[in-house]
């Protein structure tokens, strides 16, 4: 059975809908896929075509949105669990600031693989961008994150989760540029 | 039904360990087809049972394809037991009701 086709299209968007801790989504996509192709094999076993079969194993699967949604959402604090953590770690308050190099466009190598740190979704190399974690004031450490751009905010709120703010800490930095 | 699911696929998997695509088709064909569910629903519920202790799963090479097997617990099998009593009685209370005069 071909992964390409209508299963390959369903699971770009349950992949996309699915938002819970990074190991448990690689086993539930892992599991969803399997379950599908083998249900198109069954229905292939049955005469019917390949794209038929995996367009009725979608259809008998139910849609993928809910059928992401069904698995649940990771709350606020879990999802920013790594991010947390690290926080936790810092001295006082902080602040993210965009790396030098991730001021104009910064993009992870077309060869590799990342997963953002804050949602915990693969992240695309022209989707990605990495920032530090400052404290304010003094600096006496930082830390490097790959996040989505939909995931900070380059407005100048602080660790945007979604258009929801995670967090505030300090004022925006003046002289952040869009 | 929530419930009732959670009782079908403890049942389906106390003859024997099976991944989800065998396990939803048991519940079809067991049910002469009367729960034909959405079979989404399947998985999360799977692993709200493994997440209490009623089942345990692990990945497994299957017909040359690495599927996730499920298979239940000795709390599961308590789980299940507790279960059947009590739909028992609740069917044989409705019966009861329902075929009084």
């Amino acid at each position: 059975m071909s992964t390409t086709g209508p299963i390959e299209a369903y699971m770009a968007i349950f992949a996309r809908h699915l938002a819970v801790a990074p190991r448990r989504r690689r086993r539930i996509l892992e599991e969803t896929e399997g379950h599908l192709l083998d249900a198109a094999e069954g229905l292939v076993a049955k005469g019917r075509t390949e794209t038929d079969a995996q367009r009725q194993a979608i259809e008998r699967y139910g849609g993928p949105e809910g059928a992401a949604a069904s698995f649940g959402t990771r709350p606020v604090g879990v999802l920013c669990r790594g991010v947390f953590r690290v926080l936790r770690r810092l001295p006082g308050r902080w602040r993210p600031t965009l790396t030098p190099a991730a001021e104009s466009e910064h993009h992870l190598d077309p060869g590799c693989s990342s997963m953002c740190d804050i949602c915990g979704r693969d992240v695309a190399p022209a989707d990605s961008l990495v920032t530090d974690l400052s404290a304010v004031g003094e600096v006496a450490s930082h830390v490097t994150m790959v996040v989505h751009r939909a995931c900070y905010d380059l407005g100048g709120a602080i660790l945007q989760l979604r258009g929801t703010p995670v967090t505030a800490a300090g004022p925006p930095p003046r002289d952040r540029t869009p | 039904m929530k419930g009732q699911l959670d009782f079908m696929l403890l049942a389906v998997l106390r003859t024997g360990p099976a991944y989800g695509y065998v396990i939803i088709e048991d519940i079809k064909r067991r049910s002469g087809g009367v729960f034909d569910l959405p079979e989404s629903t399947v998985y999360p519920a799977l692993h709200r049972l493994e997440t209490k202790g009623l089942l345990r799963s692990e990945w497994a090479e299957v017909n040359g394809r690495r599927r996730r097997v499920y298979d239940v617990t000795t709390t599961g099998r308590a789980a299940l037991h507790d279960q059947r009593d009590a739909w028992r009685r609740f069917s044989s209370a409705v019966s009861s009701v329902g075929e009084s005069p």
